[in-house]
């Protein structure tokens, strides 16, 4: 791969949109689980932030910021209760979030095409980083089951993504729209790459 | 001979299908082209449009149902206790509740803004003990009772004003007032009717006796607050004008016409504030034979029950029970004779009116008319007892257009805010007073009922029969959209002193030998459950339900007690249980609330001294 040494300006104006689209992902959820029962038509959603955790009730209206309704639920099988402070990911996430786009910035700003692509490989590795963690929590819930359980179930995984029958639940989980930015973000870069190949066999 | 030929036989044919099929369209669409099954089918999952708020007679409560379905959704326990929710076991309900353990309970009264129904508090009187309660439409719970003094037999109420600014009260059962040991052959010396006012605050709806008008001995029966042009007066059905006090069942009933008493509560106001009253047990009463233009006395046939004033303010429409009219008379003829001093006499310094002077009308609705109400196509819809039907009438033209069984003994009727400014129209509630035979027999005592009649089209369609558990003698229906009840109470906004809001504050305190026990309840377990006290221990356990999920409701139940209560999601209920016998006493959630719900119990020890 050729990249160009100095970047265009309309490149450097697409870098800057990859900055201002990873920002509102501090603030967006980044990811969604939402429990679907019979005697809950509607779905309970669990949104995961960047530093939070809210559990929504279509019924009520309420939004919490700790899975009470899910927990209560999780105990008949005796999964571990999700307390947002076990979290260390709430902690520094927003500042990651936040570097990577002051990255971006920053890259457009100096238009150097290895100091941006450095920048875009950093971010998909961030993002491979996290996907994983939130496989392995994932995993960890799903398998570390309290074997004083009410109702004995067999180790699980839940879905990272897509949809899983549990019992009475069908478990449904999705991106949330901050992932969504994030990943409009990432695809910019190979973009950037066709747009300046092309540019370069054109001149 | 042919008098039609082949083509023409041909045309014939198809214009007779043709006339036929036009025929059969413009039938379905006079009866709304659905059959009474489907007019009143509410398929599963889906909900009623309408709330009907029916009186619950002597077993003191309140039945709510949804309409068309006439489905019961829930029995709101007022003047009596409900041992499954805690009405009259909890300490606060107890409160509310009084020493009195029944009540007779008779005309629901929505609270209205503007005229019309505001979905905020449903009023009903006790004609038994003289009380009048509220209950809080977020909440479907009674919230307040007070007892008004000086009436006997409160029946006339509540009835509020447009803007629910009172809430009245009066007399069925007259008494001295204040009430006192005399004969009671001097009743027409010393016993007195009253009618009452209660105040209403506007945002926390706490009431409270405003005044009260010291009446002759009739026996007050409805009534109904003018409004629009009426707006300021109130007006009150009353029978026994004969003053007796034996076997009214032939005495009361002698004299042609009894009255219907106007009130100016605006005027009424205005001499409370120039201090023309006495005060009789801590009420500020008028005396008419003191202040003058505060009532009037209208003539009315027959022992009047309603007293009903239409949606635009101008009509009061009083149903003289014993006669075979309902008699309808014009505010504005009453404002006129009272300004051209048209009277017939007085009672007790109130002057009567001359009943040719303010009568506007007799409607030849038929037997028994008992109690009015309205549409929104300007028709009138009158109850007949002694007929058992319904009459359908037009404000205006007084011309009866229809009339309709009910089965059996009609008393009161309801339309969709049918005692307001804006009826609705579409249904009407027939609340009859007899129904043998039209439900599988469950001996001697027959079920009490309600039938659904289709207004909306010329003819009334009769559509449905269903029982209502509790004795409707009014009933209120309201849109269901004006009425939001909160769903769960959430625990945030929970400033019950004794709330415990996690299970690390859960705790027991002892002062001598009261111990208060600060009880979390969540699926499946309550915390603390295990418990020591001593013999002559007073405890009071102080629950609070941590649950925020809609419907999940436990219940509070001791073994070998009168101890049981709900507690619903976010809410703290306390419960007061004497431990007064050395032993084990179990105690469980009763209210079922999960997979474990069988599994929520704890243990009570009780120690000897
Ligand atoms: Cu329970």
């Amino acid at each position: 791969m050729i990249v160009p040494s100095r970047l265009s300006k309309r490149v450097r104006i697409l870098i800057f949109v990859a900055a201002l689209l990873i920002i509102p992902a501090i603030f967006l959820p980044i990811w969604t689980i939402t429990l679907v029962a019979p005697q809950y038509p509607q779905g309970i959603k669990m949104s995961i932030y960047a530093n939070k955790l809210t559990e929504y009730n279509p019924e009520t209206g309420m939004t919490i910021n700790t899975p009470r309704l899910i927990n209560g639920l999780n105990h008949y099988i005796g999964m571990h209760e999700i307390r947002p402070n076990e979290f260390k990911e709430f902690r520094w996430l927003p500042y990651a979030i936040l570097a990577f786009s002051v990255l971006a910035l920053v890259s457009a700003v100096v238009g150097r095409g290895l100091f941006a692509t450095l920048g875009w490989i950093l971010f998909i590795l961030f993002a491979v980083f996290m996907i994983g963690d939130f496989y392995r929590w994932l995993y960890e819930y799903g398998h570390n089951l309290n074997p004083q359980a009410a109702i004995k179930i067999d180790p699980y995984m839940p879905p990272a993504i897509g949809w899983k029958q549990l019992a009475n639940f069908k478990v449904i989980s999705l991106p949330g729209s901050g992932s969504i930015l994030m990943f409009f973000a990432a695809v910019l870069g190979p973009i950037i790459l066709w747009l300046e190949s092309r540019q370069k066999k054109l001149s | 001979m042919r008098f039609i030929s082949h083509g023409n036989t041909m045309k014939f044919l198809c214009l007779s299908i043709f006339v036929v099929f036009v025929w059969l369209l413009f039938a379905c669409k006079e009866g709304g082209g659905q059959s009474p099954a489907e007019k009143v089918y509410v398929p599963p999952g889906k909900l009623d449009s309408y709330y009907a708020f029916l009186s619950g007679g002597h077993s003191g409560q309140v039945g709510v149902f949804g309409l068309p379905s006439g489905r019961l959704l829930r029995i709101i326990p007022v003047f009596a206790a409900d041992v499954a929710v805690g009405w009259g076991i909890d300490e606060e309900s107890k409160q509310i509740m009084g020493d009195y353990i029944w009540g007779d309970a008779h005309h629901p009264a929505l609270s209205e803004t503007n005229g019309d129904y505001d979905g905020r508090w449903l009023f009903i009187n006790d004609t038994a003990n003289g009380r009048i309660a509220r209950i809080n439409l977020k909440r479907f719970v009674t919230e307040e009772i007070i007892q008004i003094p000086n009436v006997g037999g409160n029946h006339a109420s509540p009835f509020l004003t447009p803007n629910t600014e009172y809430v009245v009260g009066a007399t069925r059962f007259s008494i001295p007032v204040p009430n006192r040991d005399v004969p009671v052959d001097s009743y027409r010396e010393n016993f007195n009717g009253v009618i009452a006012f209660v105040s209403v605050d506007k945002d926390t709806g706490h009431m409270e006796t405003a005044f009260q008008i010291l009446m002759p001995p009739f026996d007050y029966d409805l009534a109904d607050a003018g409004k629009q042009v009426s707006y300021g007066w109130a007006f009150f059905s009353s029978y026994n004008t004969e003053e007796a006090y034996k076997d009214l069942e032939v005495e009361a009933s002698q004299k042609d016409k009894d009255f219907i008493a106007a009130v100016n509560w605006k005027a009424a106001e205005e001499a409370i504030k120039e201090g023309k009253f006495k005060e009789i047990n801590g009420v500020k009463v008028i005396d008419p034979r003191e202040v003058k233009g505060i009532v009037y006395f209208i003539p009315t046939p027959k022992s009047p029950h309603g007293a009903d004033v239409s949606p635009d303010g101008k009509y009061i429409v009083g149903g003289g029970k014993l006669a075979a009219v309902a008699c309808v008379h014009a505010f504005d003829n009453m404002m006129e004779a009272i300004k051209k001093g048209d009277f017939d006499g007085e009672v007790m310094g109130i002057p009567i009116l001359k009943y040719e002077s303010v009568r506007a009308a007799e409607v030849p609705v038929g037997l028994g008319p008992l109690h009015t109400q309205f549409d929104d196509q300007g028709y009138a819809y009158t109850s007949l007892f002694v007929d058992s039907a319904v009459a359908k009438w037009k404000l205006g033209t007084w011309e009866v257009v229809d009339k309709i069984p009910v089965y059996y003994n009609i008393g009161h009727l309801a339309t969709i805010h049918g005692d307001t400014t804006k009826p609705r129209g579409k249904f009407l509630l027939a609340l009859n007073k007899i129904a043998k035979g039209r439900y599988l027999p469950v001996g001697p005592s027959h079920p009490e009922s309600a039938q659904l009649i289709d207004i909306s089209g010329k003819k009334m369609e009769m559509l449905l029969d269903f029982p209502t558990q509790v004795e409707p003698h009014y009933g209120q229906i309201i849109d269901s959209a004006l009425i939001k009840p909160e769903l769960i109470y959430p625990l945030d906004q929970n400033n019950n002193p004794y709330a415990t809001k996690s299970a690390d504050q859960t705790r027991v305190e002892r002062d001598g030998n009261r111990v208060d026990v600060y009880m979390i309840a969540i699926r499946s377990h309550f915390t603390p459950n295990v418990l020591e006290f001593q013999e002559g221990d007073t405890v009071y356990f102080h629950v609070t339900n941590l649950e925020q999920d809609v419907d999940i409701t436990h219940g509070f139940g001791i073994n070998f007690s009168n101890v049981d209560m709900q507690i619903e999601p976010g809410e703290t209920k306390t419960v007061k249980w004497g431990a007064d016998k050395p032993g084990i006493y179990p105690f469980y959630c009763t209210n079922f609330c999960s997979a474990l719900h069988q599994e929520m119990q704890g243990y009570i020890r009780v120690t000897a001294k």
